[in-house]
């Protein structure tokens, strides 16, 4: 069985279409790429998967539970975790206390024993401290440890949204475009980054403008466009859908011959 | 050099202290009394501080919280006949019950609606305290409020008060300090800082919210409980509108989340209603003026004033 399972999802905004019937499985352990021109509803489809949007109609079964009912902090309790792409860091906080709010995972039932100083309290805290530091080591911030998160260089803000998803122990981490706004060399370090999150068995699902970027990492991608999903399958294979050629590279030239590269 | 900065910093708190508790023994009366009143704001101020600085929610209720905590125990004590220590627990909850009761669900809003809704709170409050005669006295407010006796010794002087005052500002400082620093303080601020990143992280937002507004009724109530106390005559307008503007700007001016800056703000706008007794109806422009450039020149608080001093040195070096 699928690790999340999504059947007959559609979301309108005031009449207007958003999401149309989506279909999507997700495998466990695997890299899938969402791909679609601008406003063809890969961000929407995050958001409803993430519980920002409640469908209208349709279901979503994450291992076996329905989700699609619940509430954002919810959803990232039964272990979806998703980075936005327009940062949205603490940026009054710093690079730490980003990280360590995600690996406290919400826990609040002894917010009086912090207060006390109870013992409990303090180990949950050692505790997320450690995780948070494994995260930010594993990202490259391990140096930027006390800055604020708003004093961050552009790239280093893009890999605290994924240090502080990661410290959440997701066991699906929804990707939203990733590597906007990132430089060439940037850009293949998240690659690396993001292939090696990967190698160490989380299920990840990456939206993705970049199709060179999906196809080199993902093995299997879709192909959403004005809400619908037009193409669903080998990443390779999807990208020359005539479909889809018609839908993403319709207008642009020579996007298809840098795919292959 | 920091180690020396520090200890000097360290001298300058310790001597400050020593000052602050030998005040009865050297200062005037009325000095003490003055005193008295900003240890016993700092209550409520800090209280605003975890809604207004932590949390992003600007509250116009403190005034009637703080009123619900003194008309709680001034009834108590003086319809019931209640010993005044064995009210504070309850001045307390009642402030929380009510306050979570009345803004509970409107903590939750954007911000613009709760401000709102805590003037709706605030006017609400102080029309059951002016108009419920028989329970609160109405506009003739509530007497001879019994002073609080500790072991027999009573509190009914400035100077015999002032120690209970100075205790309680100084445990509210550090519970408040350790709230800061707990997880619910991180999950505060980081809601303040972007509420869907924080549902993003598992933070229940809005649990964290209500929490918050509960913490600084709490402070308010404890407030409000000392000041009845002190004061023992209490009349509705002291917990009007004016007095959550008050609270509301004494917690902004001393700085953006610092606790610190909310009592050193305490201190010197409370100072200053006092002290500009002399410029009779010239007072509230005045105290304008104080505002006004104060904000001016320290939109992020006083104490920024401290720690620009302090940190000069170091940017140099770099």
């Amino acid at each position: 069985m699928a690790l999340l399972s999504a059947s007959g999802v559609s979301l309108a905004f005031a009449g207007v279409r958003a999401l149309a019937q989506i279909d999507l499985q997700i495998e466990e352990g695997e890299l899938l790429g969402i791909i679609g021109p601008n406003g063809s509803g890969k961000s929407t489809l995050f958001n409803v998967l993430s519980g920002i949007y409640r469908v209208d109609d349709g279901s979503i079964v994450f291992r076996g539970q329905r989700i699609e009912q619940l509430g954002v902090a919810q959803i990232v309790r039964c272990g979806i975790a998703r980075t936005f792409q327009n940062k949205r860091l603490f940026g009054t906080m710093t690079v730490l206390e980003n990280v360590v709010v995600a690996a406290l995972k919400g826990a609040q039932g002894s917010a009086l024993g912090d207060v006390l100083g109870l013992r409990s309290a303090a180990q949950a805290r050692d505790k997320a401290v450690a995780i948070a530091d494994r995260c930010l080591a594993l990202t490259g911030l391990t140096q930027s440890r006390e800055l604020l998160a708003r004093d961050l260089p552009y790239g280093a803000q893009n890999r605290l949204e994924l240090a502080r998803a990661l410290a959440l122990e997701p066991t699906l981490l929804l990707l939203d475009e990733p590597a906007a706004g990132l430089n060439p060399s940037e850009r293949a370090e998240l690659r690396e980054l993001i292939r090696r999150i990967h190698g160490e068995g989380l299920t990840i699902a990456l939206v993705e403008h970049d199709v060179r970027m999906v196809t080199g990492l993902c093995a299997r991608a879709i192909v959403l466009d004005h809400g619908e999903k037009i193409a669903d399958g080998a990443s390779a294979a999807v990208v020359r859908d005539p479909r889809v050629q018609a839908a993403y590279f319709g207008v642009v030239e020579g996007e298809e011959e840098a795919h292959g590269v | 050099m920091t180690a020396f900065r520090i200890s000097q910093r360290g001298w300058i708190v310790v001597a400050a202290l020593a000052a602050l508790v030998a005040l009865p023994g050297y200062a005037p009366q009325y000095l003490v009394h003055v005193a008295n009143f900003i240890l016993i704001y700092t209550l409520p101020v800090i209280g605003l501080g975890f809604l207004t600085g932590f949390t992003g929610r600007v509250s116009l209720a403190q005034g009637a919280l703080f009123g619900v905590g003194a008309y709680t125990t001034a009834l108590l004590t003086t319809k019931l006949g209640w010993a005044p220590l064995a009210t504070l627990v309850p001045s307390v909850l009642m402030t929380v019950v009510l306050a979570v009761a009345l803004g509970g669900a409107a903590v939750r809003l954007a911000g613009l609606y709760f401000v709102m809704a805590t003037i709706g709170i605030q006017q609400i409050v102080w029309l059951v305290l002016m108009n419920w005669i028989e329970l609160t006295n109405g506009p003739q407010g509530v007497r001879s409020i019994p002073a609080i006796g500790l072991g027999g010794y009573e509190l009914e002087t400035p100077q015999r008060f002032f120690f209970l005052a100075l205790a309680a500002a100084g445990i509210s400082y550090f519970l408040a300090k350790r709230v800061i620093g707990s997880r619910l303080g991180l999950y505060l601020r980081a809601l303040s800082d972007d509420q869907l990143a924080a549902s993003s992280v598992a933070v229940e937002v809005g649990r964290a919210k209500v929490t918050a507004l509960a913490l600084s009724a709490a402070w308010a109530g404890a407030g409000g409980f000392l000041y009845a106390h002190y004061v023992r005559y209490i009349h509705p307008d002291m917990f009007g509108l004016e007095a959550s503007v008050l609270y509301l700007v004494m917690s902004m001016f001393g700085g953006y989340r610092s606790i610190a800056g909310m009592i050193v703000a305490t201190a010197i706008l409370e100072s200053a209603t006092e002290y500009l007794r002399p410029f009779g109806e010239f007072r509230m422009i005045a105290y304008g003026m104080i505002l006004l450039l104060g904000m001016m020149y320290f939109p992020k608080g006083i104490l920024t004033l401290v720690r620009r001093r302090a940190s000069a040195p170091a940017t140099e070096k770099s």
